[in-house]
């Protein structure tokens, strides 16, 4: 039984060994930019990509899928923290916004 | 299949006769305890014991751990073997809480050998309770 | 202070050497991510959003300068350049690197310090009253005991994996300074009759979810009998906790699910037989502790230069008015330094920050520092003399502004700006606030009041125990950059009231002089009541109904056959008829019994309430109020009771006590929608048909594709039949039903809402969109759970739902 409406997803997680925020792209790569990740339309090959995320445990930890939509440079974070995930923390200039190339 | 862990070492499990706690009175010197037995039901018969064999469902579940000090408090002079997916890294914990020997399951005891389950042999070492129960 | 015996050195870096081997088996897969989680956490290290995240120890408190200093150089080597200190005497690195860890541990080694188990379900750092060793109310220093359990805790074989952490906090003064009613275990030293010292044992206290006062389960411990006693407690937890639902399983539920009576019993049945196990060694270590904590030697000078600049710098006068504690010696204060400068991050420290500190306490403050469970940094001896010239340098580092105790000291979590579990940022908050009051100048005025924020339920930011406490919450998702905030009132009573401190007899009871009005996260509850047109909704107490007067009255003259037959036969029979015709049938035949009809009131509910009250306007209508409804559903289920004429509403709800214990503070949906429902709907919708044969609902084929199997009749096990009226009608069938009969609408469809259930789990739905897609939106929850099997409640797996 599916869920009402599968909405589109990206598989994220951390780096193993930096702990930073990482995407997964449709080359099977590790990004650090939200926008290089594969956007995924369909269920069933979200939970085969989720799978393919998840079992490479020596790169990284606790992929999840996570909603995103289509934006001008590639896919969007929809829930806050998932925005803030691409950014780093409101109080310091720390995280992936200290490096422009990574937000 | 399992393998038993002590301080020498890996060794095969030997076959042997063990009861739950419901059927005590049939015991063959053997008895398996689960994690949520109560060991005071054991008192009166601890003598005529000799292995005692407490499960660990999952490594993260201690309930085995307070098993089996209670067993020892109450007098159990016997053989105490915890059995389940417990980790290396806890060996320690085991031989202090009592136990004598591990059993693990063979795929467990081939992701993790024996040289790093006698990485904790030295459990007698940097222990803080023997200095305070003295 | 404390010094590490060789025996605790080679303690400490055996430790690092295990986790540097855990690591690299980490990465060579000898242990899985399941199994090098809890070894990681009972070391310190996190996962948070950003980053890993180590947080290390300062044992009750307290640090020498060195140890700052060497803090400070971690922040700069392997971190960003700043620290946070946390509201359990910890330190917080948020940036660290995997493999760095090993390294950082080892610095800290260097220092006598460490990060074990300030994770993981294992005793934690204990805390200890931060002006211990200070405070002109102690009876005893605290220290030497929490040392003394922090080297009994260490790597406890028997406790490294308790059901749940595990939190201690002690304090050697009559008030309470250490929060100990809100901790697992709290230690509270007084004397006796006899005059001796002793710890008054308070178990099962907490925030959290389910924030619970401890429970005094020994009234008088002699300090000799500490840890066969704490063991004792530590022992009855590890067997009774709950390891089935990591919300139930804190000691403070077993507490609560055994009792205190009953606990109390267990615990001193368990000490009895521990006791004889201690045979004074720790007294003797206990002893030697205690000689490292001898106080200062105190300087014998004029305080004049104080009293001078108090008179004639304001600035100076208003900075030792809030900052300033009294010491137990007249010459000397507490100083205590805020971290909470105006628009900073509470808690927060620079590396530069941390060396200065360093500095100060060794020229001026006995080499001791102290870091509170309020997030700021404590020097507790400065002879009075010297507090001008610590003003001024403070202030040349921000590190002087005077304000605690007040409003903009806010105690903040790190909320979702750092922490993976948060539903909302703090910080913000904090830093607007804090600026804001700085703004209008008032906060001097205002006086001490507390003002606490945690950025989820897990109450890190302690917002139970304030005098205005925030909680951040996450509704439903809403796809918004700003978190939605709501107002907890603080419940229970607030446990502390440092630094104006509480007498022994009021400890427990709230300050009288602050109280916040509620406002409940959830359907603004308290407008909703007052404004609630109550004579168009008549609420009955529960009663069976049947039109027919004869089977309401008494026992039908035949037993019904067994639901499942009737079922099949009712289905069989009105395949082909319509609404109605099925409606009319259920509501008279003796064979369907005593009947209700449950009714949301939500976006269509009106068609089939409409379609019953023509046949008869005085049936039951169960309406299942979870307290969390939109305060426009409310508004409508009394227009729509009274347009319809229906004279037998009944409200069906959950017990105040089930809420009380299982959602305290209204946020359970957050963790678990599942658990939600069931307590606010299913559980108490299956109490309230217990007297009913069947029930009708607004059902239909077209919602959700978990529904497209819906029959007229369905079984409920063998005890009840549904009656879904509606199941063949569609989307069109019921908009021609509105319009052609005027049935007035609910007011959240024309914004866009196509099916409405509580607040928190309802988004409006774009067009094209299934119309249930905005309830519990972003989880793969489809149905609320109101289907029984076999007469019970139950959760339908998606799968077979």
């Amino acid at each position: 039984m599916k869920a009402p409406r599968f909405t589109p997803k990206v598989v994220t997680a951390n780096d193993l060994l930096l702990g930073d925020v990482v995407y997964l792209t449709a080359d099977d790569l590790w990004s650090r930019q939200h926008h290089q990740a594969e956007l995924i339309e369909d269920e069933a090959h979200a939970q085969m990509r989720l799978l393919h995320g998840t079992a490479q445990r020596q790169v990284v930890v606790g992929a999840y899928l996570a909603d995103a939509r289509t934006g001008p440079k590639g896919p969007e974070p929809v829930h806050f923290r998932e925005a803030f995930r691409t950014r780093g923390p409101s109080n310091y200039n720390h995280g992936k916004q200290a490096d422009p190339s990574d937000v | 299949m399992s393998v038993i862990v002590t301080d020498a070492g890996f060794a095969p499990a030997p076959d042997q006769i063990f009861v739950p706690l419901a059927d005590l009175a049939n015991h063959q010197g053997a008895v398996d305890l689960a994690h949520t037995d109560d060991p005071e039901v054991l008192r009166g018969h601890l003598g005529n014991v000799a292995l005692i064999r407490i499960a660990f469902p999952a490594f993260n579940d201690g309930r085995a751990f307070t098993i089996a000090r209670r067993l020892r408090m109450m007098g159990y002079t016997g053989q105490l073997r915890a059995a389940g997916p417990v980790i290396a890294d806890q060996y320690a914990m085991l031989r202090r809480t009592g136990f004598d020997a591990v059993e693990i399951p063979d795929d467990l005891a081939l992701r993790q050998p024996a040289a790093q389950w006698q990485a904790r042999a030295d459990w007698r070492a940097h222990d803080y309770q023997s200095r305070l129960r003295a | 202070m404390y010094s590490y015996s060789d025996f605790d050195a080679g303690f400490v870096r055996a430790r690092v050497q295990q986790f540097s081997g855990q690591v690299a088996r980490r990465l060579d897969g000898s242990l899985t991510e399941d199994e090098f989680r809890p070894l990681r956490l009972m070391n310190g290290l996190y996962l948070q959003l950003h980053a890993y995240m180590l947080r290390v120890a300062i044992p009750y408190g307290t640090l020498s300068p060195d140890q700052m200093r060497q803090l400070a150089l971690i922040a700069e080597t392997w971190d960003k350049g700043y620290g946070h200190f946390t509201t359990r005497q910890n330190i917080q690195f948020n940036w660290p690197k995997l493999q760095d860890v090993p390294a950082i541990l080892a610095a800290l080694a260097d220092v006598e310090m460490h990060a074990i188990q300030t994770s993981g379900n294992c005793v934690r750092n204990v805390t200890a009253d931060h002006f211990a060793g200070a405070a002109a109310d102690e009876i005893e220093d605290p220290r030497p005991y929490a040392e003394l359990l922090r080297q009994w805790s260490t790597d406890h074989p028997e406790f490294q994996f308790l059901p749940r952490k595990f939190k201690i906090a002690i304090t050697g003064a009559p008030n309470d300074r250490a929060v100990t009613r809100a901790h697992d275990i709290g230690l509270r030293m007084h004397r006796n009759a006899a005059g001796e010292a002793g710890f008054e044992v308070m178990v099962g206290g907490g925030l959290g979810r389910t924030p619970m006062i401890a429970h005094t389960t020994r009234e008088f411990l002699p300090v000799a009998d500490l840890l066969p006693y704490v063991e004792a407690v530590l022992s009855v937890y590890n067997t009774l906790g709950r390891r089935d639902n990591k919300y139930k399983a804190r000691i403070k539920i077993t507490v609560h699910e055994t009792g205190p009576v009953e606990m109390t019993r267990l615990i001193e049945a368990r000490f009895a037989e521990l006791r004889p196990l201690f045979g004074g060694a720790d007294q003797a270590l206990l002893a030697d502790i205690r000689s490292a904590f001898a106080p200062p030697a105190f300087r014998i000078g004029p305080i004049d230069a104080y009293h001078a600049f108090y008179t004639a710098d304001p600035t100076f006068r208003s900075w030792a008015d809030t900052n300033l504690a009294e010491h137990r010696n007249p010459d000397y204060a507490i100083l205590t330094v805020s971290l909470k400068a105006h628009g900073e991050t509470p808690g927060d420290a620079s590396a530069a920050q941390m060396r200065l500190l360093a500095d100060l306490a060794e020229k001026y403050g006995h080499s001791d520092l102290r870091i509170s469970h309020e997030q700021n940094v404590i020097l507790p001896h400065v002879h009075k003399s010297d507090l001008p010239t610590l003003h001024a340098a403070l202030m040349q580092a921000r590190l002087a502004t005077a304000n605690i105790g007040l409003i903009s000291d806010i105690i903040a979590c790190p909320g979702m700006d750092y922490c993976a579990l948060a539903t909302a940022r703090s910080i913000p908050v904090a830093q607007d606030i804090a600026l804001r009051f700085e703004e209008l100048k008032l906060e001097h005025e205002i006086g001490p009041l507390k003002l606490k924020i945690s950025g989820c339920i897990n109450a890190c930011g302690h917002h139970h125990v304030g005098h205005i406490g925030i909680l951040g919450l996450d509704r439903a998702g809403v796809k918004t950059t700003r978190s939605p905030w709501a107002v907890m009132p603080p419940k229970p009573p607030p446990l502390v009231n440092a630094p104006a401190p509480v007498s022994p007899t009021t400890r427990s009871c709230p300050p009288s002089s602050v109280s916040c009005a509620p406002i409940l996260p959830c359907a603004r509850p308290l407008q909703r009541r007052s404004s609630m047109p109550t004579a168009a909704l008549v609420w009955h107490p529960s009663k069976p109904h049947s039109i027919r007067p004869k089977a309401a009255k008494m026992p039908l003259e035949q037993p019904l056959a067994p639901v499942a037959e009737r079922v099949a036969e009712l289905n069989a029979r009105y395949r082909h008829h319509g609404a109605t015709a099925v409606l009319e049938r259920a509501m008279t035949d003796p064979q369907v019994g005593r009947i209700a009809l449950v009714s949301s009131f939500g976006a269509e509910s009106v068609v089939l309430l409409h379609l019953v009250s023509v046949i008869d306007r005085s049936i039951p209508v169960l309406v299942i109020d979870t307290e969390m409804l939109f305060a426009e559903t409310i508004a409508y289920q009394a227009e729509v009771a009274a347009r319809l004429g229906l004279t037998n509403v009944q409200r069906v709800m959950a017990r105040r006590e089930r809420l009380n214990f299982e959602d305290p503070d209204g946020t359970l949906h957050q963790f678990s929608t599942d658990a939600c429902c069931a307590l606010r709907k299913t559980e108490p919708l299956e109490a309230a048909l217990g007297q009913y044969d069947a029930w009708i609902t607004g059902r239909k084929r077209y919602q959700g594709s978990a529904r497209a199997a819906v029959d007229f009749f369905e079984a409920e096990g063998d005890l009840r039949i549904k009656v879904n009226p509606l199941a063949h009608w569609g989307r069109e069938d019921l908009e021609d039903y509105m319009v052609n009969n005027r049935l007035p609408r609910h007011p959240l469809v024309a914004k866009g809402y196509a099916s409405i259930g509580c607040a928190p789990c309802t988004t409006p739905v774009k067009p094209g969109e299934d119309p249930r897609a905005g309830r519990w939106r972003g989880t793969e929850k489809v149905e609320c759970g109101i289907h029984f099997i076999n007469g019970r409640a139950v959760r339908v797996p998606k799968e077979t739902a």
